[in-house]
């Protein structure tokens, strides 16, 4: 895999979690689950700030930026708050382990905020009752 | 949300892709026992990588956190349910970058003895130091790293960290 296509995956799944955040936000109420809501509209501006990042990133190496599908399957039912914050820690840890593709797939500048973001997000996982790991974003080295 | 399955990274492939396998010997090149000792330190000096060093510089770091942690955990009980889990994990790391650096190359436990914390904050507030400075080592080395899939496992390391400093400061 390329840089441009590490990073190109890496918008694909901030495509996605921009979506799925946004769909979870609207499914909570912000007055009787305002932690939740708060978790969530935090999630979300920080993945629309990464998927804004990754864009310039990959059109300063002279790529296309992969567009985002119109829609995105979720990862489960979100009628109540349990499900949307189990959806929510899917779409982090999926996020999480695309950074971790991501730190092995570049050098330099680009590595260096693959590093920050694969932090970031694994530590966003917490908000949704993720619990350390020894090593997130390696899909559970074994 | 279908992302494209990711290769899955094992400890073998993290490792073996940095040369951090088999070190005992690519490190050292004592295979020959006609080798003197100047030779020796040529193959050494040659053949140890750059992600070897970075695991060398790395492992002496982890090692006084693991100290630091063990012992503060045994002196001050009320900290224990709160610093098993990072301790769990500065044991983990350890036992990884272990497998990348010569035997020879490990430092001695008895070389990171730390001065006991007269109290259990200052002691929790050495925990959380430690940590942070080992955090800011994994980050900073993973971008140095020359494998990809070494970095992968350094950035890793950070983060993993990141999440026990965020839990411990109730950043969350």
């Amino acid at each position: 895999m390329t840089p441009t296509g590490a990073l190109q995956d890496a918008l694909a799944a901030e495509h996605a979690a921009v979506y799925v955040f946004g769909v979870l936000g609207a499914q909570t109420s912000e007055v009787e689950q305002s932690t939740l809501f708060d978790n969530l509209l935090t999630a979300y501006e920080q993945h629309r700030s990464a998927r804004d990042e990754l864009v310039a990133r990959i059109q300063e190496l002279g790529g296309r930026p992969v567009a985002a599908a119109p829609a995105y399957e979720l990862p489960n039912a979100v009628s109540t708050p349990t499900q949307v914050v189990r959806a929510a820690l899917v779409t982090e840890h999926r996020v999480t382990q695309t950074y971790g593709t991501l730190v092995a797939q570049t050098v330099g500048d680009d590595r260096s905020w693959a590093v920050d973001a694969l932090g970031a997000s694994a530590v966003r996982q917490l908000r949704f009752g993720g619990r350390p790991e020894s090593f997130p974003g390696t899909q559970g080295l074994a | 949300m279908s992302p494209r399955p990711l290769p899955r990274l094992t400890r073998r492939s993290a490792l073996g892709a940095a040369g951090l396998v088999s070190l005992g010997v690519a490190a050292t090149g004592c295979d020959d026992p006609a080798a003197t000792p100047s030779a020796r330190a040529t193959v050494r000096s040659t053949e140890i990588t750059h992600d070897v060093a970075l695991a060398v510089d790395l492992v002496a770091g982890v090692q006084r956190s693991v100290t630091l942690t063990t012992d503060v955990v045994r002196r001050f009980p009320l900290l224990r349910p709160s610093l098993r889990p990072l301790l769990e994990t500065q044991r983990a790391h350890l036992a990884l970058l272990a497998e990348a650096v010569p035997e020879q190359a490990m430092p001695s436990p008895s070389a990171n003895r730390v001065p006991a914390a007269a109290d259990r904050a200052a002691a929790r507030a050495r925990v959380l130091r430690s940590t942070t400075a080992r955090r800011d080592a994994f980050n900073a080395a993973a971008v140095e790293a020359e494998s990809g899939q070494f970095a992968r496992v350094l950035a890793s390391m950070g983060a993993g960290l990141a999440q026990h400093l965020a839990v411990l400061e109730g950043a969350t």
